[in-house]
């Protein structure tokens, strides 16, 4: 918001009401700063000005700023079908129709209540057509005592119910229509949410609380429609995914499932694994022991949610906005979009001080409040799932646990994971242009950089105990050939290496400690305790620079390296498969 | 702490409790309107658990006259 007014505004609406501040007062503060508020026009086949300021305070405690202006009384029809209305102007419109206003006939005729949904729902496709407003449609209201217990009694209800299913089929094929289920809001004002008083005295079938009721249905599906959707649910581990403490009652001691506390926390994974089927990412962000959250995940038969619904886990002790940041990051998405559920009021502080953006909501201290708390959170509400939503998860998932792998897997284990494996030969026909090649292209982990030709090489290798290596290289990832050379032979009483490179495709997978392993081999077979080798630097042969003190090899001066005794040198890779080939030696 | 009469209709009309009297009436003042007068007898009818009867409520009674029906009902 860009507007200073609007803003301080808003904010004394969203600390004061509805404690302190009524609906009218909030809407007194509110409506002498509308710069910027979206238009909300409001209609009903009934009075329902109260509305008016209800929706105002609501929206704004919930971060709207709306403006709403009301509709003339019982002009539904006649405000959709014209084309510079109200209705047109408005970003956000909720309409209210009533059966009982629609239809004359007090024993509601089925076919009578069909007729007014689909005539609604035709004036609606009309609106659609030329109007880019947001609209939600209220369900037909639930028939008064009066005449759902009276001669009708059986045929009235069922008239309704024909009614709001129709409505809903229809509303569900224009796009920019919602349907906003108007008997469950006012459910939820229980018995007092209707007033005979008030509809005799001014034709409003609602109390206070009813359109409190109402009013708060509507803006929390308009505010929910205006703002993105978050999209990483996070969970803390104990007390909340589960009752008691996995690190001392153990995965079989933690209340989950057929117990009243586990039943509680069932409910709370149910609701989490809803939302992950709806494309939320989850993630855990707890302070335990990896292995004792796992097992629990593993082996605990109670848990409606499994390990495969987690995307990303962050179980440690460091402050959990730290975490979390790095949770959004791996996701790939900005910290607002995360909302973390914990258990513990000096975390969700911690989390509010250090990472204002993120959501953190604390779980009651009685988990039997857990279904009221899930169905109170708004954050993730959205219009509709779609299979792209769906799909989002899963792409996520997939993504993050990518990205997790080179996080959190140690080198080794990411070596092991390639499946490395060398083949291991001597030079010949087949492979001696190729070795040609390697020795004239050859840069970067090139240890002299000597460009031997054919003839060089062969008069090289004519020598007593001479050999050149080729190692071959595949992987998981596929078969990158012949891809490291190693010459060398006896001379002065050790092993002498003449040449030593490897093509960049391979370096850093322990490639090059299996060529010194097949060197170490050589000068053994040959009787000889040492190696020595060059390094003569150029401008880009770095990536060999350490190589020889990598191998334990000293320094002797300024290209002379030596490896004293052979059985210093790191040995073969223990994660690099060998296969082995008669050796055919090369002839001069 | 406030008269909470005088609360309660603050509160329906949106003023501040300071802008009510016992002489404020329906359009006195003007957001005193017929819809907010059914919201204040709703109310009255909620807060101090009295049930005031149709034609009382369609009557215009100012804060005053709803203080001395209030006191005679021992509401108040």
């Amino acid at each position: 918001m860009s507007h200073g007014q609007p803003d301080s505004a808003m904010r004394e609406v969203a600390n004061r009401y509805p404690g302190e501040l009524s609906a009218a007062q909030a809407w007194g503060l509110l409506s002498h700063s509308l710069e910027g508020a979206a238009p909300l026009a409001v209609g009903g086949t009934c009075t329902v000005d109260p509305l008016v300021p209800l929706l105002a305070a609501e929206c704004a405690s919930r971060g709207l700023l709306v403006n709403p202006t009301l509709l003339p009384y019982n002009s539904l029809f006649q405000e959709m079908l014209s084309a510079s209305g109200e209705l047109t102007g408005a970003t956000y419109a909720l309409l209210l129709p009533r059966l009982q206003d629609l239809v004359r006939d007090p024993a509601w005729p089925a076919a009578d209540c069909l007729d007014v949904a689909d005539r609604l729902v035709a004036a609606l496709a009309t609106f659609s057509d030329h109007a880019s407003t947001r609209l939600w449609l209220a369900s037909f209201p639930p028939p008064s005592a009066l005449i759902s217990t009276g001669a009708h009694g059986k045929t009235v209800p069922r008239a309704w119910h024909a009614a709001n299913a129709r409505l809903a089929e229809g509303v569900e094929a224009l796009g920019s229509v919602q349907l906003l289920d108007t008997n469950a809001a006012l459910s939820n004002a229980g018995a007092g949410a209707y007033s005979a008083k008030s509809w005799f005295l001014g034709r409003q079938p609602y109390s206070p609380a009813g359109m409190q009721a109402i009013a708060g249905a509507a803006s929390r599906a308009i505010c929910s429609a205006a703002r993105p959707a978050k999209k990483i649910l996070s969970l803390d581990c104990d007390g909340v995914l589960w009752g008691g403490v996995v690190g001392e009652d153990g995965w079989q001691g933690i209340q989950i499932g057929d117990t009243p506390v586990g039943r509680a926390h069932a409910e709370l994974q149910q609701w989490s694994l809803g939302l992950v089927e709806s494309g939320v990412v989850l993630a855990l962000c707890s302070r335990n022991r990896e292995e004792d959250v796992w097992e629990v995940f593993d082996r605990q038969e109670e848990m409606v949610l499994r390990r495969e619904h987690v995307t990303v886990a962050a179980l440690n002790w460091d402050p959990k906005s730290d975490n979390l940041r790095q949770i959004a990051e791996q996701v790939g998405v900005g910290v607002d979009s995360i909302v973390h559920v914990d258990d513990d009021a000096a975390v969700i502080a911690e989390i509010k001080a250090n990472l204002p953006d993120a959501t953190a909501l604390l779980l009651p201290r009685d988990v039997s409040q857990i279904p009221e708390f899930v169905a109170a959170q708004e954050v993730f509400d959205t219009d509709r799932v779609t299979g792209v939503d769906r799909r989002r998860g899963e792409l996520l998932r997939i993504e993050a646990r990518r990205s997790e792998h080179t996080a959190r897997l140690s080198p080794e284990e990411f070596l092991a994971d390639l499946k490395l494996q060398v083949e291991v030969r001597e030079v010949d026909r087949s492979t001696s242009a190729r070795v040609v090649q390697l020795l004239q292209r050859t840069n970067q982990f090139n240890l002299t950089t000597r460009r031997h030709h054919d003839g060089a090489m062969a008069q090289l290798l004519a020598r007593p105990g001479w050999v050149c290596h080729t190692f071959s290289v595949t992987d998981r990832f596929g078969d990158y050939g012949l891809t490291a050379v190693a010459i060398a032979g006896p001379d002065d009483g050790v092993l002498q290496v003449d040449s030593l490179l490897l093509s960049c495709r391979v370096i850093g997978r322990g490639v090059e400690q299996a060529v010194m392993a097949v060197l170490v081999e050589q000068a053994k077979e040959l009787g000889l305790p040492s190696i020595r080798a060059q390094f003569v630097p150029t401008e880009r042969n770095e990536p060999a620079a350490n190589y020889l003190e990598r191998m334990n090899f000293r320094q002797l001066d300024d290209v002379e390296w030596e490896l004293r005794d052979v059985d210093e040198a790191p040995g073969w890779p223990s994660y690099i498969k060998r296969l082995d080939r008669a050796k055919v030696r090369a002839s001069g | 702490m406030s008269d909470p009469l005088n609360s309660l209709v603050a509160a329906v009309l949106g003023l501040d409790v300071g802008q009510i009297s016992d002489s404020a009436r329906p359009r006195e003042p003007e957001q005193w309107d017929s819809l907010n007068n059914i919201e204040i007898v709703i109310a009255i009818e909620n807060e101090f658990g009295v049930q005031i009867e149709l034609d009382e409520a369609a009557g215009a009674r100012s804060v005053g006259e709803w203080r001395s029906y209030l006191k005679d009902r021992g509401a108040l």
